[in-house]
């Protein structure tokens, strides 16, 4: 069995796939981001005109200086020209500094749009979106995605309209001077025109490969520093090495062969500047010579000049080619995610949920992830206010389906849930979650301080507020331990407080919003025996006078709920109290038997086993 | 190159300079093809010269760059776990990801501009004072004020790009907790708060990236309009040396073209400076990282035991993690070969950390620990941490199959071997589940699986390795106990010559163990078998109440087809 290095491989091949097609939509959209602001775009390309016209005057003015001042002895003409460059100079270098800061204001401001509407629309998108994807990549595409497109934005695109214009200006003014000179200069366009063209070309597919190599690269660099200790533990660090070197050596090689390609513009470019600073030197000096069209050594002396300022913007262009592509592509994957349909939006007329009782009933609700495998086949079953709900069954079995649905996490397929006789597709999403509290087994704490980590959903919460729902559940005395009581910071991920005060946390958190509706996917993971009784006492105080629906593992919560649901295969197979049900001697009582610690462990043959072994 | 490109700057103008002199203005037709012949040739040359330069320094800066990874990587692998407990990953990533390419592409482009320009400089100025003297003693004052101006500019900008960068890092740490505690916001039905605190940290962001941005629009056109200033000296007293006949229409074209050839870099210098501030920093934040010292290294000429028998030996063994309160202090114990070892204790009370000490995740700060007799800090690294397999307390994953993830100690093992392991992890019933078996990709962090599929597959990792010495850690947390029973019996079969550390809250992962050691508060408070503990009075008493009241563990009375084996317990 070959088992080293396939990940990179398979990752890999991944990534090349996704690098198809690139659209000038694109290009459109980001052009439309960066021409919101319509007054600074206006001074921008205000500016951009004035620094080109300006730009174009300056080697007039020397052919003047020369023919009219020096060469026919006129004083005053070269006083007049030397004031006149002088004060275009100055000109030129302030719309220049104008021209420069609206770039960057507006490049900055495309960035931080993106940003804003990216984490905006993470917001917006439904859950079962965060379950396909990898947290790693949506993070990358506001990060480096953006970044990338940034410094294009802010020096390239704009830089390259300006360079455009320079281009067209420097072309009225040569063909005004001389046309036949112009020519010259013109006719070496359309092949310079297709080398660009085909050079282009060569560099794009290039340039694709090397960022998916790239991506790939970053994706095993990325887990190798998560998986560092594992790493260490199991001293694979060569093995490690030996694959980051290959997928790093594959990427130097695309790199380096991009470079190549897209380096080959520049002399391209030279090679016609050449060509055409020759001809035009070549047939100016013979007008001149056999005094041809009034050409003068002014003249020509401008046109070697203008030649200069000519080809510098087809060159700019050709060198600022990759960094376009680069961000072309950061955009196309940007508003691959700004494109993605928010799943659940509420009903224009959707009402408020509000004084809630708590009752809540499900209606033959089925529910299939995709169209192809159902994972929940006619869930009914009805909760009045104060009771509670256990739901007990493998993992598989649908119970935190039945929890995304409560919360429209997702949108059921066939069915409906209601609580207080509300379709929960008829009231907003945020009334609906903000009337329910949800706890989850492996509380997420943010970092902050705990203050701000208990007050999350309600943050203009007072310190009293927070220290009473601190001290139903039982947390108090620990934080007032604590040298910064409830300012003491949290650090990422709840890092530095124990399993169970990170849940006690989670149930402070879920308390101070008052929530009509508990759910709580109850922890499996062992605490100590202390901590247990700790926890189990906050969760008795959470749960007083509140519809809960639990995903139970605890005997004393199915013990004591109102109703036990047993789950399996997405279908309820037993219903009834703890008593009720071991009376039955069904599935239950045999689950029961085997002494639980954690249900949803016992793998599905086990419970087959069970059945079968039931008499029917 | 460099040369072959400056040459080519000196010598273009002085061509030009005679094409009009000599050529246009004396009638010279045949003289003027030839020089224009030459100046078309130099301007070919040039561009030639400037690519390979430019070639051969990005060709360079990749390469260095390549390598750079490469030694950022193999150091990384050399870090201590230490390290990655102080260290936000996300920071890591960062720095071996975007810093190091904003380095390389930035000092790489620095260097080449910054070359290409001082070159430049200096190809011109002697250009300059081989065309006229006294125009270039006009003109040097110029230059001087230029070179001044970009020193105070980069002085200026280069904090402000490290303010930047540190508010990037802020903004995607508010990202990263939003992506990952996504369940919790949408169950809050907190997105709105959540924008608001992205977009502040966004809004400060955008401020912090227009500060040198305003200094550059500032900066740059003064450059310009001072560099316009050079020009405006040239033609003023140039022509009026020309008018006075001084110096030739040539001369005075050759030297503009100078001056005019030096517009550009000036231009370009804000640029760059900007660009090599930006690799200073960067280049700070990945040097940083790779002077972090790997202080837990393998000693020159380490013990490289073939297979060690698993003899352990904890002697008087203090722990502190950096300059917080100690977690251990003085533990002695000792576990002979093939043994099975229980540790049980409150959370938080040094157990992991007593465990993490044998394969040397942790020195000690004082106190020996021994394997086989010889202090653990004597082996090779590599050949020790060969000789322990871990189940850690977090399950983690790679984006991997299954098959790769079991096989992550031992890619060599053959199908046999893996599907073994499976088996006594308890791991194959539910892999053979999976839609692909083996070859099923699990997610990030093994996202599709439940916590005790992946801690079984954790425990088929290690077991895979066939360690002399497994250290389970909380391994069985969130498997049921009828699950663990199986795995303690397969282990049990399959491992007479392993030493078993079991780490756990359960009295049901234990209480098989030779020996339990009770760990309270950063000591051994008790040390003995299941029976000799449950009988006297202590933590592990506590713990056996609270876990077998009558009715939670129905004992001896299980279904005799599922429960071949009677119960051994008390």
């Amino acid at each position: 069995m070959a088992v080293s290095g396939t990940n990179a491989r398979g990752t890999f091949a991944e990534e090349e796939a996704e690098i198809t097609g690139l659209d000038v939509g694109v290009a459109r959209r980001l052009l439309e981001l960066l021409t919101t602001d319509r007054r600074r775009t206006t001074v921008a390309i205000v500016a951009l005109l004035v620094v080109a016209c300006l730009g174009v005057l300056q080697p007039l003015i020397i052919g003047k200086a020369l023919d009219d001042g020096v060469r026919a002895a006129d004083g005053t003409v070269l006083l007049v020209a030397v004031i006149a460059y002088a004060s275009v100079t100055i000109a030129h270098a302030i719309a220049l500094g104008v021209q420069r800061l609206t770039n960057a204001y507006l490049g900055n401001t495309v960035l931080h749009t993106l940003r804003v509407r990216i984490f905006a629309h993470y917001q917006k998108l439904p859950l079962s979106f965060f379950d396909r994807q990898i947290t790693g990549r949506l993070l990358s595409r506001i990060v480096s995605d953006v970044e990338s497109i940034g410094e294009v934005l802010t020096e390239g695109v704009l830089g390259s309209i300006a360079d455009l214009v320079l281009l067209i200006g420097i072309l009225v003014a040569m063909t005004l001077l001389s046309w036949q000179l112009t020519l010259m200069c013109v006719v070496v366009t359309p092949p310079l025109y297709l080398s660009a063209r085909f050079i282009a070309h060569l560099a794009r597919r290039w340039y694709r490969t090397m960022r998916a190599r790239t991506s790939t690269l970053n994706g095993v660099l990325a887990e190798s520093v998560l998986g560092m200790r594992i790493t260490q533990a199991f001293a694979r660090e060569s093995i490690n090495q030996d694959r980051f070197n290959n997928v790093s050596r594959s990427q130097l090689q695309a790199q380096l062969r991009t470079f190549t390609i897209a380096s080959a513009a520049v002399p391209t470019v030279e090679v016609f500047t050449a060509i055409a600073t020759g001809l035009v030197l070549w047939f100016g000096g013979s007008f001149v010579i056999d005094d041809v069209g009034g050409m003068t050594v002014g003249l020509v002396a401008a046109f070697a000049l203008y030649i200069e300022r000519f080809f510098t913007p087809i060159q700019e262009l050709a060198t600022r080619y990759e960094t376009l592509q680069s961000a072309l592509a950061s955009g196309e994957r940007i508003f691959e995610i700004l494109d993605v349909e928010p799943g659940i939006i509420d009903k224009p007329n959707a009402h408020e949920l509000r004084d809630l009782k708590g009752e809540i009933r499900f209606q033959d609700v089925n529910f299939a992830y995709n169209s192809e495998s159902p994972v929940l086949h006619d869930i009914s079953f009805h909760a009045n206010p104060g009771d509670t709900i256990a739901l007990v069954g493998a993992t598989g079995a649908g119970k935190t389906t039945i929890i995304n649905l409560l919360f429209r996490f997702y949108d059921l397929t066939s069915g409906a849930i209601t609580i207080d006789g509300h379709d929960v597709r008829e009231v907003t999403q945020r009334s609906l979650r903000r009337s329910m509290a949800l706890v989850l087994q492996e509380p997420f704490l943010f970092s902050g301080s705990i203050h701000d980590n208990i007050a999350y959903g309600r943050k203009d919460s007072s310190r009293a507020e927070v220290i009473v729902a601190a001290k139903t559940v039982g947390l108090d005395n620990f934080v007032q331990s604590l040298p910064f009581g409830y300012d003491t910071q949290i650090e990422e991920r709840g890092g530095g407080l124990s399993i169970g005060q990170r849940q006690l946390v989670s149930f402070a958190r879920a308390l101070l919003i008052g929530p009509r509706v508990l759910v709580l996917d109850e922890a499996t993971s062992a605490v100590d025996a202390q901590t247990e009784t700790e926890i189990q006492h906050g969760l008795d105080r959470l749960k007083e006078g509140r519809t809960s629906i639990v995903i139970a593992h605890r005997l004393s919560t199915v013990q004591n709920a109102t109703l036990i649901l047993v789950l399996d295969n997405g279908r309820i197979m037993e219903r009834g109290t703890h008593t009720d049900l071991l009376a039955e001697e069904g599935l239950y009582y045999s689950l029961h038997r085997l002494g639980f610690n954690s249900m949803d462990e016992l793998d599905r043959r086990m419970i087959q086993g069970v059945q079968t072994s039931q008499p029917t | 190159m460099w040369g072959v490109s400056a040459a080519m700057d000196l010598l273009l103008p002085q061509v030009i300079a005679r094409i009009i002199d000599e050529g246009i203005i004396a009638g010279d037709s045949s003289r003027l093809a030839a020089l224009v012949a030459i100046s078309s040739v130099l301007i070919a040359l040039r561009g030639g010269a400037f690519f390979l330069t430019r070639m051969t320094m990005r060709v360079y800066e990749t390469r260095v760059a390549f390598q750079m990874r490469d030694d950022l990587y193999a150091h990384l692998q050399r870090l201590p776990f230490s390290y990655y407990d102080r260290v936000d990953s996300g920071d890591l990533i960062t720095r071996s990801i975007s810093d190091l390419n904003r380095m390389r592409m930035f000092a790489g482009s620095g260097i080449t501009e910054t070359v290409r320009i001082v070159g430049l400089y200096i190809v011109i100025l002697i250009g300059m004072a081989m065309t006229s003297a006294a125009m270039t003693l006009m003109v040097i004052p110029v230059l001087a004020i230029l070179a001044t101006i970009s020193l105070w500019y980069g002085h200026v900008v280069r904090p402000m790009w490290l303010r930047i960068q540190q508010q990037q890092a802020a903004l995607t740490r508010v990202l990263s907790e939003n992506l990952n505690g996504v369940r919790v916001v949408k169950a809050f039905a907190e997105e709105a708060s959540e924008l608001g605190s992205y977009e502040r940290e966004a809004d400060d962001l955008f401020e912090r990236a227009l500060q040198p941005a305003r200094v550059r629009a500032r900066v740059m056109p003064g450059m310009l309009a001072v560099a316009g200033l050079g020009t405006v000296i040239v033609l003023g007293m140039g022509g009026r040396l020309a008018l006075e006949g001084a110096v030739s229409v040539g001369v005075l074209v050759a030297f503009y073209y100078y001056f005019a050839r030096l517009i550009q870099p000036t231009q370009q210098m804000g640029f760059v400076i900007q660009r090599i501030a930006i690799a200073i920093v960067s280049g700070g934040r990945v040097f940083e990282l790779l002077d972090e010292p790997a202080r837990i290294a393998s000693p020159d000429n380490g013990h490289t035991p073939e297979r060690v028998t698993g003899h352990v030996e904890l002697n008087e063994v203090h722990l502190a993690y950096g300059r917080r309160d100690p977690v251990l202090h003085g533990i002695s114990a000792n576990v002979s070969a093939g043994s099975v070892i229980g540790i049980v204790g409150p959370t938080g009370s040094g157990k992991t950390s007593l465990a993490h000490l044998i394969p040397r995740y942790y020195d000690t700060t004082s106190g020996h620990v021994q394997l086989d007799g010889v202090d653990v800090r004597d082996y090779d690294l590599q050949a020790l941490r060969r000789q322990i397999a871990i189940v850690p307390q977090d399950a983690m994953l790679f984006s991997d199959t299954v098959n790769n993830n079991i096989a992550y100690g031992n890619p060599n093992a053959d199908t046999d071997q893996v599907v073994e392991a499976t088996r006594d992890a308890q791991a194959l019933d539910f892999i053979s589940d999976l839609p692909e078996g083996f070859e099923t990709v699990v997610g990030e962090r093994g996202v599709g699986l439940s916590g005790g599929q992946r801690q079984r597959l954790t425990i088929a990792r290690a077991l895979l390795t066939d360690a002399p010495l497994l250290l389970l850690d909380d391994a069985t947390a969130s498997v049921d106990t009828e699950t663990e029973r199986r795995l303690q019996n397969a282990l049990r079969e399959s491992g007479e010559d392993r030493t078993t550390f079991v780490i756990s809250q359960r009295v049901s992962s234990v209480q098989h163990a030779d020996q339990i050691l009770v760990v309270e508060d950063g000591q051994i408070t008790d040390r003995g078998t299941h029976e000799e503990l449950a009988g006297r009075t202590g933590f592990y008493q506590g713990l056996v109440e609270r876990q077998q009241q009558p009715g939670t563990h129905p004992r001896g009375h299980g279904d005799a087809s599922l429960r071949p084996t009677t119960s051994r317990s008390s």
